[in-house]
């Protein structure tokens, strides 16, 4: 008997008082934090490592705007949490989101962010429009890179160009617009006096 | 028994370590899950509450009885004497009182409130702890959650160094 409740002791460390609670529960307690220390938990002990990270609200208890939101690699634990943070940016007054985000669907409330100037997307699925979709009346870096939008996606994209009347730098490359023919395209010069268009 | 009120049903909790608890159906109802039970006809005259012992369901029980007359809608005679501030401001001071307990009973209070579904009493056990976390440097914090820290140096060191300005 001895042994065995020698490794069940010495295999319990990881759970502390706190990390023991069933997790719904310790997720409703945790999100009471503020974002910082929500962020130091993870200095705790390996438990904690990334338990911050899953907490649903972590980005919408951050009291301030947000400006620039960037992210370049995702683990699997992020991955599960950016259709949040791309849902608590939309009222965050956010003016630049760069995410590289290889396969990742990201969520329709990226196009909901009006206060965005500059929007660059790289390697995912766009998303539909969502009906709420009003434009972005700032925007003028729009840059999609290996992206995949839904089928008839040329209309979506003219769409969205369309109703971003200040864009100035539009950068498509490898866009996968899953036309069935291809598109005819003709290039406006919007309300900018040198609109400045790459296609690669 | 005429003396007691009209309406005032009573109920009977049962810890699993053999207590039995008479409240007032009430009280016992400040519990959404019991208050379920009784809705839907699930419960005789007494209750088993599984996981919670008797000290912790007497805690329990405390805080119900405590919280009743305000939340309750039948209690207005209460309200009509004292101002609704006052009353308040003195379930704030009794709250503070009552959370004064050590670590574990508080621990196991979250559990209860959790299970019992009451949400005030999960919200002041709740609250407490993350302001413990909150105004503590992370070697007190581990202590008083009993985390052991099993970093090795240099990764908590990356750790911190990943995320600098939530340790400034």
């Amino acid at each position: 008997m001895a042994p065995s409740r020698r490794r069940a002791r010495s295999s319990e460390p990881a759970a502390d008082l706190l990390t023991s609670l069933p997790p719904p529960l310790l997720d409703s307690i945790l999100t009471r934090l503020g974002l910082r220390d929500a962020v130091r938990t993870s200095a705790l002990s390996r438990a904690w490592r990334r338990r911050w990270v899953d907490l649903p609200c972590v980005l919408l208890r951050y009291p301030g705007n947000i400006s620039n939101f960037s992210i370049h690699s995702l683990d699997k634990h992020s991955v599960r949490r950016v259709d949040d943070w791309l849902i608590a940016l939309c009222n965050r007054g956010v003016r630049s989101i760069d995410l590289q985000a290889p396969g990742l669907a990201i969520h329709s409330s990226v196009f909901l962010c009006t206060s965005l100037v500059c929007l660059e997307l790289h390697l995912c699925s766009i998303p539909p429009l969502p009906v709420e979709f009003t434009g972005f009346p700032v925007l003028k870096q729009l840059k999609l890179m290996v992206v995949k939008f839904p089928p008839n996606g040329e209309i979506q994209l003219e769409a969205i160009i369309n109703a971003s009347p200040l864009l100035d730098t539009l950068t498509l490359s490898y866009v996968d617009t899953r036309s069935e023919a291809l598109p005819g395209w003709v290039i406006g010069g919007g309300q900018s006096p040198e609109p400045n268009y790459r296609f690669q | 028994m005429a003396t007691r009120e009209a309406g005032k049903k009573m109920i009977m909790l049962k810890s699993p370590d053999g207590m039995e608890f008479e409240v007032e159906e009430a009280v016992a109802m400040e519990s959404q899950t019991i208050r379920k039970m009784i809705e839907d006809d699930c419960a005789d005259t007494a209750i088993l509450i599984p996981n919670i012992n008797s000290k912790i369901l007497s805690r329990v029980i405390e805080y119900c009885n405590k919280h009743v007359p305000t939340t309750g809608a039948t209690g207005a005679a209460a309200s009509d004497t004292v101002a609704p501030a006052a009353l308040a401001e003195d379930l704030k001071i009794w709250d503070a009182e009552f959370i004064k307990v050590n670590r574990a009973t508080r621990f196991d209070l979250i559990q209860a409130a959790s299970y019992l579904n009451i949400k005030g009493l999960l919200d002041l056990t709740s609250q407490t702890t993350i302001d413990t976390i909150s105004d503590n440097s992370l070697e007190e914090i581990r202590s008083f959650l009993s985390t052991k820290n099993d970093y090795l140096p240099e990764e908590e060191q990356t750790i911190r160094r990943e995320n600098q300005w939530a340790f400034q």
